[in-house]
């Protein structure tokens, strides 16, 4: 089976015995979920009980890259890292940029999965088709760069790309994540636990085969007609964030009142401009940098060259950096989220699932839940930057008893103590929310609740509902123009569906999501026709799209399995019950009536049981996924639970 | 369905914009009647009507109309609204006040 | 008929992002049909964490050693275009050229068995049609300082305007 666009092979590690084993990509696996996530959600529905203890080797760790990853569709190279997630206890993915996606695929795989648990530390090596397992004791312990560096020398290759983990995930902190490319993490979900609890420290390639292209002057047209489109329709925004990266966040969500801000308490920073993507790129952006194939080049190399973070290095500054320990934690101090930022990267600690920890802790802090003696000393106050250095660095290594803490995430560090504590854990489905205030864009909220990964920004990442007119709206995308209301709830629930079907489309292709922000045009048109030249067969929008609610419905499907229903649908009261104190928006809050009314129409939307929110038969069989429906049958239906417990529906 | 004038209608098919000129155009051209705007200024009027909740709507509806030389870039303003703290300026054509009348009769 | 005007491939260094589009398009214009940075003739090294990407490529140089060395005489200088061209037919794969280039821009292609370097697509390199942000230009030779003279003169131009207006209040 000759393959364009997917390089055609499964590569099986099982760690336990030492095996390694090659399949070939099945064909209705490739034009059914496309490749990276799709290929992952399939994979890990079918080969993972949902019960199995997410840290033991029953876990399986899938690495999944996409038919464009390693080509010049733009911004492709993306890959996703799937497992049972040990925040949610249900689905997990992070999805990662950098350059090692692309040298997966240039080696000759579609997928790499992690089966078992290792005895010793080791690292793999895989240079093309020769695939090595390698002692890691000596690497055990370095932090991510580190590992990098030493890994490379030993192989004698500085182009040779490398993922792995840090301390954090070496010692199974749940906030800890997949590094790669020194840089990019595989945030969400606590995928970074799970390849430490597999003894797996780093995983090293070099691929020399290439792609193969069935249509090369269709794609290269394709390409290029592709950006023309983005620069024409979504000016603004390839303007904006080339220059500034995901910073430029900072002044359009803080003068929008949508800034999560104390905790996420408030959508307004006094000192949001402090924060701001230009101030960035003139104090410490030295030079732009990409991921593989990108034409975006968002990420900022910066130095931070003044103060008492002076000497501080790093690459791929992001809004979650700059506003995470920034507004979220009350910070108006630039320089020190750039270090927070680079301890992350060398750690391994996501963005997200870190500040939004911290900002528990604090917010407990300053309501007097944690005391000082609780934080081993530590002056967890608003804004105190220093204390949040060296929080990051105890989560890291779960030092003391306030680092063990932290190291179970807000979440469970939150049932852990208990004492009200419960009510600052600003999670969803036990996972941290990414950076939009829910109370000033009502699409967003819901995509936080809906998300199958939890709490989740980019499941939805809904830029249609503000960017967009609401003419292109209602015509191109057949929904009511109110849609557009960013505090209305009409529209919404169609919104998300739609907005979710396509990013996980573009989380199978895989390309940056960023790439289609808010042109509908480029959603509808791009991936069919990109996927057409490249695989040589024939894609359709409709096609597409049915693709991406097939692999969402998977991800659903393990979700109820594992026990999630309509009640892991909600976001926390906050957003529901606190209204904005200061800021332009004082009095806003997300009214849960609304909030139920758009959950309704995302069921209705998607054909999923508005009571408990699993896929109903009518809708699986339709996607061709009889089996999921028999089995999604068995499962306790939590409304029926009351009438003695019977088992179907 | 609006009639247009010719020359618009043939500048909209052009442009791919079929079927998506409407009232965000519209309430847009009437802001610009007052005055040359940024996006921001042109929101601050009116932003809360026709859904219309973010100054990038308003920034879509200025690129689009444009594109079919119903307005015109005529100079830049700072404002930091927007990390880019400079902002163009627009004013409104003559085709585009005969796009305006068009969109009004309906 | 004045003479026809030379042309280089000119790489902004300091301002490569490390994407890697050139060497993907590169490849694929000249395998046809396969993307891989093994067979492009332009090759980005990316160093992260000192903020460094560079395009290694062929300086197409007015006296090339690797022409010199050459024991077959397989390589040439195009007369329309000044680019230094490997032709294959006549290459037996020796590899001197690869040693005696100074900058590493030939590689040898192992399906082939011969070596391969940039050959400017005849004129219309095809590399900067996906450079995005216009690291990689086709310019006129005898123009080819400019851009790094105009960034010299912007280093200046600030200081310059900031010494008239200090000695025009005095």
């Amino acid at each position: 089976m000759e393959y364009y666009g997917w390089a055609g092979t499964i590569l099986r590690v099982n760690l336990t015995t030492g095996k390694i084993m090659k399949q070939m990509l099945p064909k209705d696996l490739a034009v059914n979920f496309i490749g990276g996530r799709g290929f992952n959600s399939k994979l890990l529905y079918d080969e993972v009980a949902p019960d199995v203890d997410p840290l033991g080797p029953d876990n399986k760790l899938f690495f999944g890259v996409g038919p464009c990853a390693g080509t010049i569709v733009p911004s492709s190279g993306r890959w996703n890292a799937t497992a049972k997630s040990p925040t949610t206890g249900a689905y997990g993915d992070g999805n990662c940029g950098g350059h090692w996606g692309a040298e997966l695929k240039w080696a000759g795989y579609d997928v790499l999965i992690l089966e078992g648990k290792a005895e010793n530390p080791i690292y793999l090596w895989i240079d093309d088709e020769d695939v090595e397992i390698k002692k890691a004791e000596h690497l055990w312990g370095l932090d991510f760069w580190e590992t990098s560096d030493v890994v490379k020398k030993e192989l004698g290759n500085p182009e040779v790309e490398v993922a792995g983990i840090g301390p954090a995930g070496e010692n199974l902190v749940l906030t800890a994540c997949i590094m790669c490319s020194y840089t990019r993490a595989a945030g969400k979900c606590g995928m970074g636990a799970v390849m430490g609890s597999k003894n797996i420290k780093a995983i090293a390639v070099r691929g020399t085969k290439g792609v193969r292209v069935a249509k090369p002057d269709e794609l290269v047209k394709v390409v290029e007609r592709g950006v023309e489109t983005l620069k024409s329709v979504d000016r603004w925004w390839f303007e904006n964030f080339s220059k500034y990266g995901t910073p430029v966040f900072s002044m359009m969500y803080g003068h929008l009142g949508a800034l999560p801000s104390y905790n996420w308490r408030e959508g307004w920073f006094e000192e949001y401009k402090q924060l701001s993507g230009e101030v960035l790129l003139r104090k410490y952006v030295k030079k732009k940098r990409s991921c593989s194939g990108c034409i975006f080049h968002c990420s900022g190399f910066y130095i931070v060259d003044e103060g008492i973070y002076a000497g501080t290095i790093g690459e791929g500054i992001e809004y979650e950096a700059t506003c995470g320990f920034g507004s979220k934690l009350g910070n108006a101090d630039l320089a020190s989220t750039c270090a927070a930022k680079t301890l992350c990267d060398k750690y391994g600690i996501d963005l997200i699932n870190c500040t939004d920890t911290l900002g528990w802790a604090m917010e407990c802090y300053e309501e007097g839940i944690l005391t000082k003696e609780d934080t081993d000393g530590l002056e967890m106050s608003w804004g105190n930057h220093e204390s949040i250095i060296e929080a990051i660095r105890r989560m890291a290594y779960k030092e003391g008893k306030f680092g063990e803490l932290l190291a179970l995430g807000s979440h469970k560090a939150a049932k852990k103590i208990g004492k009200g504590s419960e009510r600052y854990s600003i999670t969803i489905k036990g996972q941290q929310m990414g950076l939009v205030e829910p109370r000033a864009m009502w699409a967003w909220g819901l995509g936080f609740g809906t998300s199958t990964k939890g709490g989740h920004h980019m499941t939805a990442e809904p830029n249609v509902e503000t960017f967009a007119t609401p003419e292109e709206m209602e015509r191109l995308l057949g929904i009511t123009p109110k849609a557009c209301d960013r505090f209305g709830w009409e529209g919404k629930g169609q919104l998300v569906a739609w907005s979710e079907n396509m990013r996980t489309v573009h989380d199978s292709l895989e390309m940056c999501k960023y790439f289609f922000r808010s042109s509908p045009r480029l959603y509808m048109e791009f991936p069919p026709n990109v996927l057409t030249a490249l695989t040589g067969i024939q894609w359709t929008y409709e096609i597409v799209l049915k693709c991406g609610e097939r692999i969402y419905n998977f991800e659903k499907a393990f979700n109820v399995k594992a026990g999630l229903s309509r009640k892991d649908d909600y976001l926390p009261e906050r957003f529901y019950k606190e209204p904005y104190t200061v800021g332009p928006y004082k009095g806003w809050v997300l009214p849960k009536d609304k909030y139920e009314k758009m959950l309704d129409e995302y069921y209705e939307a998607r054909g999923w049981d508005k009571k408990t929110s699993f896929p109903t038969r009518e809708k699986l069989e339709r996607l061709g996924l009889k089996y999921i429906a028999d089995e999604i049958e068995k499962v306790n239906r939590p409304d029926k639970v009351e009438k003695g417990g019977m088992a179907g529906g | 369905m609006v009639k247009v004038p010719a020359p618009i209608e043939e500048l909209i098919k052009q442009e791919g914009l079929e079927g998506l000129i409407g009232e965000t155009h519209r309430l847009t051209l009437e802001s610009l009647m007052s005055g040359k705007k940024t996006p921001s200024e042109v929101f601050e009027e009116i932003k809360g009507k026709y859904y219309i909740s973010t100054e990038h709507q308003v920034i879509r509806a200025l690129d689009q109309l444009a594109k079919i030389h119903c307005v015109k870039e005529v100079g830049r303003k700072r404002t930091e609204v927007f990390t880019s703290p400079i902002e163009s300026v627009y004013k409104i054509t003559d085709l585009g006040k005969k796009l305006l009348q068009s969109l009004a009769r309906k | 008929m004045g003479e026809k005007q030379q042309y280089v491939l000119y790489v902004d260094v300091e301002h490569c992002d490390g994407c890697r589009r050139c060497e993907m398009m590169c490849s694929l214009v000249k395998t046809g049909n396969l993307i891989s940075p093994v067979k492009s003739r332009i090759r980005v090294l990316k160093r992260e964490i000192l903020g460094v990407d560079v395009p290694i490529v062929c300086h197409h140089c007015e006296d090339p050693p690797c022409r010199d060395v050459c024991p077959v005489n397989a390589i040439m200088i195009d007369m329309k275009t000044g680019a230094v061209l490997i032709r294959e037919d006549r290459c037996i794969g020796c590899r001197e050229c690869m040693v005696a280039c100074p900058f590493g821009a030939v590689s040898f292609d192992v399906n082939r068995g011969v070596c391969v370097k940039c050959d400017l697509c005849e004129g219309k390199p095809r590399c900067i049609e996906v450079c995005e942000w216009g690291v990689l230009s086709y310019r006129r030779a005898d123009l080819a300082d400019l851009p790094k003279k105009r960034r010299t003169m912007e280093r200046l131009q600030e200081s310059i305007i900031r010494s008239r207006e200090i000695m025009a209040r005095r």
